[in-house]
C-alpha cells in the first residue's frame, strides 16, 4: 500500500546554507568505452580519506561522459597526483585555475519529492544577476558553483528568501 | 579474500523521463526560464545537473513520466525553450550512501556498471549519497550488482520507497 504525505509551506524552508569559498574545480572527460578502466583506476587511489566536496558527471548525446570534481586544497593534494598518473585515459583539466570557485549549497525538507524548490532559489539570484557556473540537485541538496567572490552574495540573497529555523533559547 | 566495501544502504526512484535542456549561449537563463516553468506547472525536479557555462554538455533533468505531457506542451508554447528542450528515454536514479567523499567508492560502482553494460547518463554527490542516472529498465539490475559488491547492513531498509511525499498548493 502506498502512503502519501502531503507537504506545504508559505515560504521554503531550509536547514541553513553552507557555503565553501575557494574551491579548484577539475573536469575529467571519460570515452564511455573506458569507463571501466576509469572505474578501476580511481579504486587504485591509495586510502579512503575524503577526496572531493562535490562531484557530479554528465553525458552529452554521443560524447564522453564528463565528471566534475570540487576539490580543496586537502583533497586536491591527494586528487592531483593520481590524475596525473592517469591522464593517459582521458581528457583532465583543473578549470578557472587562476580564479577558483565557491560552492554553496543547501538542504531543506523533502527537497527531492517537492515542485518550485529550485525555481524559488533560482529566481532571486537571476534577478540580481548573480553568475551561475553549474549546479547539481540530488536527494534533497542544491548545489550552487559560482564564481570566487559570488558565494556570500548569493548566500545573502538565497538567506532573504528562504526561512531559515532559528533555535529557541530557553 | 577481499572484503566488501560497506555502505548503509541503497534506493532506487520509481522511473523518470530524462530531459535535456541545450543552453548554447552560455547563460543561465533558459535554465531559470525552464525551472520556472517546471514550479508554475507543479512538476517536480527528481534530479539535476547543469554545467552549461562551462562545458558544452546540456543539463539533464529527470521528471516523473506522468508530468511529460504537460512539460512539453508548455514547452512547445515557449518561444525561449522550444527547440532547445529534448526528451529522453525512461531513466532511474540509483544512490548508495554513504559515499565518504571517496573516489574509490565512486569508482567501484562505475566498474561494476561499465563491465554489466549499465549506461551512466549523470552522477551526482548529495551530502552523504552518490546517485547514478540509468536507464530504467537496468535499475533493478544496478541495484542487484551493487548489492553484491557492498556489505550492507542486515537490518538494511528495503531500496523502494514505500511513501511519497507530494508538495500541495496553499490552502483556501
Amino acid at each position: 500500500m502506498e502512503t502519501i504525505a502531503v507537504y506545504w509551506e508559505s515560504r521554503i524552508r531550509t536547514y541553513g546554507f553552507n557555503l565553501v569559498e575557494g574551491l579548484r574545480l577539475c573536469r575529467i572527460g571519460i570515452a564511455p568505452a573506458d569507463m571501466g578502466k576509469w572505474g578501476q583506476a580511481l579504486q587504485s587511489m591509495v586510502d579512503h580519506e575524503p577526496a572531493f566536496r562535490l562531484v557530479w558527471a554528465q553525458t552529452g548525446e554521443m560524447e564522453s561522459v564528463k565528471f566534475f570534481l570540487l576539490c580543496d586544497d586537502n583533497h586536491w593534494s591527494r586528487v592531483q597526483p593520481f590524475l596525473e598518473r592517469h591522464a593517459h585515459l582521458g581528457t583532465i583539466d583543473e578549470m578557472r585555475e587562476a580564479e577558483k570557485v565557491d560552492l554553496l549549497f543547501f538542504q531543506g525538507p523533502h527537497y527531492g519529492d517537492r515542485y518550485g524548490v529550485l525555481d524559488y532559489a533560482l529566481a532571486p539570484l537571476s534577478k540580481a544577476r548573480v553568475p551561475l557556473l553549474a549546479m547539481a540537485c540530488s536527494v534533497a541538496t542544491i548545489y550552487l558553483v559560482l564564481p570566487a567572490g559570488q558565494g556570500e552574495r548569493a548566500k545573502k540573497i538565497l538567506a532573504a528568501s528562504f526561512e531559515i529555523p532559528r533555535t529557541v533559547d530557553t | 579474500m577481499t572484503k566488501e566495501p560497506s555502505i548503509n544502504g541503497l534506493k532506487l526512484s520509481e522511473p523518470l523521463i530524462a530531459i535535456w535542456v541545450h543552453e548554447e549561449d552560455q547563460t543561465v537563463d533558459r535554465l531559470s526560464l525552464f525551472c520556472r516553468l517546471l514550479a508554475k506547472t507543479e512538476i517536480n525536479i527528481a534530479f539535476m545537473t547543469s554545467t552549461s557555462v562551462i562545458d558544452s554538455q546540456p543539463a539533464l533533468c529527470c521528471i516523473d513520466p506522468k508530468d511529460q505531457a504537460v512539460a512539453a506542451e508548455w514547452i512547445e508554447q515557449s518561444e525561449e525553450l522550444a527547440g532547445s528542450v529534448r526528451f529522453g528515454g525512461s531513466v532511474g536514479v540509483i544512490t548508495f550512501y554513504p559515499h565518504h567523499f571517496s573516489l574509490k567508492l565512486m569508482g567501484l560502482a562505475l566498474q561494476v556498471f561499465s563491465q554489466n553494460g549499465i549506461r551512466v547518463y549523470g552522477m551526482a554527490s548529495s551530502i552523504a549519497a552518490l546517485s547514478f542516472v540509468v536507464d530504467s529498465d537496468r535499475l533493478e539490475d544496478a541495484g542487484r550488482l551493487l548489492t553484491k559488491t557492498f556489505a550492507l547492513p542486515a537490518n538494511v531498509s528495503p531500496p523502494k520507497s514505500d511513501f511519497r511525499v507530494r508538495q500541495e498548493r496553499r490552502p483556501l
